[in-house]
């Protein structure tokens, strides 16, 4: 569902953050992104919810070209994508149920539905009895799960998630992996970037590991393909 | 829908200070407009009424005692005629002046006399045309010399002074009204930047979200619309009631201006419309502006 065909990006500041990557990743695939700090991880996410714009190459989801996307098409390709962060973004005004419910409110869906599927939503990631919380009363663990849940509201096809570990402890941030990983297993095709080695070698997953902004080692299967070019 | 509205009237809340200041600006703003717009329409009718009038006005003096000297009045009538550039005279008696006034001021004859203890304060007037407009001066002049004539007045001084009153009126008006359109404008923009930094994050959420560019854009668009027209209503009822008192007033008090206020109140319906969407078209103009440079969509 995504491809990456030689890209390069290079910010205005003039610091090349990515070199002629390729990647492809199939739907259903769930892939670690690791790396040394600065090496390029957060930039790659950004390319594929399209916060940035590549200098170079294609940056395709399910055959779409997200450079030459209008500005107007492009919530609609970002409904298809959840995204987290290691720094949660959430509104500190706003109840956990209303974090979560701003992602359908913004869409203008029905407030039933919404309730509903919220209600549903903070279940599957254990927080329903704070839904009624706010987020400074939640742990760093919890606050996380409400940004999932959040993300994953809308149902979309891909979730990305920059460092989503970051800033929880080992038990914790095991916590996370395994909800993403229920959910990978419910259908989302899932991209994770993360230092977190512990998780990444003991869940046994796909490892694209990326150092001064290019791609240095890859194990999952397609791999090769890709670096043929084919 | 009404999360769009909940959250502008939020906004409007939250920079209580600065929506007020915006308001406020929006409401001069409109209400300078407003006034401008009637003085300019008022002082139109007043030129070209006077602009009319290359007539020459000749009274005759009541302290000659000629009020009643029918033959007196043939003879000045004749000496008028006879002074040059004049084309022809038209005697008004004092009762036809009276009715023409009553006429004007839609009251009865009787009303007027009223006003003067009972009796008819109108002398003898000689309406006379002249010829050639730009001799009216010295035609006056010379009426004015015939014996029995006390006064003989010509529109055409205060016609050019009006004139250029005007003139200047319009200038600075335009002007005035520019400068505090402006000013509104500005502020609406201010307010509205003031709350997409406090919104900021909820913006980027939003985005992240894929919430379209409309629905982003919604709240401050409403935002700016109803600074817009609030400014705007209230602008229309200080215009609105500055209007009628005035009119009243002047209808009370000052009936001998040549100012006609319509009965059927059309130019003040006509004001009163161009000035809210003068309110909105600013309101609208000022969100968009506003929100162009601060959300990259
Ligand atoms: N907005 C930006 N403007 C300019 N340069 C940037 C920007 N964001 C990142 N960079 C540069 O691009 C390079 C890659 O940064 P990136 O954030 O992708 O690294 P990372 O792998 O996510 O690192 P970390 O593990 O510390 O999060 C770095 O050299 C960084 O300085
Ligand atoms: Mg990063």
């Amino acid at each position: 569902m995504i491809q990456l065909r030689s890209v390069s990006k290079v910010y205005p500041n003039g610091s090349k953050a990515l070199s002629r990557i390729n990647l492809e990743v199939p739907k259903n695939d769930f892939v670690f992104l690791v790396g040394s700090s600065g090496a390029g991880k957060s930039t790659l996410i950004k390319l594929l919810f399209r916060e940035e714009l590549a200098t170079r190459g294609k940056v395709l989801i399910n055959g779409v070209d997200l450079v030459g996307l209008k500005n107007r098409q492009v919530p609609y390709m970002r409904r298809k994508m959840g995204v987290i962060f290691q720094d949660f973004k959430l509104l500190p005004n706003q109840t956990v149920f209303d974090n979560v419910a701003f992602a359908q409110r913004v869409l203008g869906q029905p407030s039933r539905l919404i309730r509903k599927r919220t209600l549903q939503m903070l279940d599957l990631v254990g927080l329903a009895a704070k839904h009624k919380a706010f987020p400074n009363e939640l742990s760093g663990g919890e606050q996380q799960r409400v940004c999932v849940a959040r993300a994953m509201i809308n149902s979309p096809e891909l979730l990305l998630a920059d460092e989503p570990t970051g800033n929880l402890d080992v038990d914790t941030a095991w916590g996370i992996a395994d909800l993403l990983c229920k959910f990978n297993e419910l259908g989302t095709t899932i991209i994770m970037s993360t230092h977190a080695m512990h998780i990444v070698e003991n869940l046994n997953k796909r490892v694209v590991r990326v150092e001064g902004g290019e791609i240095v080692e890859d194990t999952g299967q397609h791999a090769l393909l890709t670096r043929w070019g084919l | 829908m009404g999360y769009i509205i909940r959250q502008a009237l939020r906004s409007l809340v939250r920079n209580f200070w600065l929506s007020v200041a915006s308001i406020m600006t929006m409401m001069i703003s409109l209400a300078i407009l407003g006034f401008a717009l009637i003085v300019l329409d008022m002082t139109g009718n007043l030129a070209t009424s006077i602009e009319s009038q290359v007539q020459i006005s000749a009274y005759v003096g009541e302290e000659e005692g000629l009020e009643e000297d029918v033959a007196m009045i043939a003879e000045i009538e004749k000496k008028i005629l006879a002074v040059e550039h004049v084309e022809g005279v038209t005697v008004v008696t004092p009762e036809e002046g009276l009715e023409v006034l009553a006429q004007e001021k839609g009251k009865s004859v009787e009303e007027i006399k009223m006003d003067f203890a009972g009796i008819n304060p109108l002398p003898y007037r000689f309406v006379v045309d002249v010829s050639e407009k730009n001799r009216v001066k010295e035609t006056a002049q010379k009426i004015e010399n015939i014996q029995g004539v006390y006064r003989a007045d010509y529109g055409q001084g205060v016609l050019e002074k009006i004139l250029g009153l005007t003139r200047t009126l319009r200038l600075v008006g335009i002007f005035v009204v520019l400068v505090f359109a402006l000013a509104a404008f500005v502020l609406i923009t201010l307010n509205i930047r003031a709350n997409v930094f406090s919104r900021e994050k909820e913006i980027q959420i939003m985005r992240l979200v894929g919430a379209s560019n409309a629905f982003i854009r919604g709240p401050f668009f409403v935002e700016g619309t109803l600074v817009g027209s609030i400014g705007a209503v209230i602008a229309v009822i200080v215009v609105g009631s500055g209007y009628s008192i005035f009119s009243q007033f002047v209808a009370r008090e000052m009936n001998f201006l040549p100012i006609g206020f319509g009965a059927d109140n059309q130019i003040l319906m006509t004001v009163l419309a161009i000035m809210i969407a003068v309110g909105v078209f600013i309101g609208v103009t000022a969100s968009m502006v506003s929100m162009r440079r601060f959300l990259k969509l």
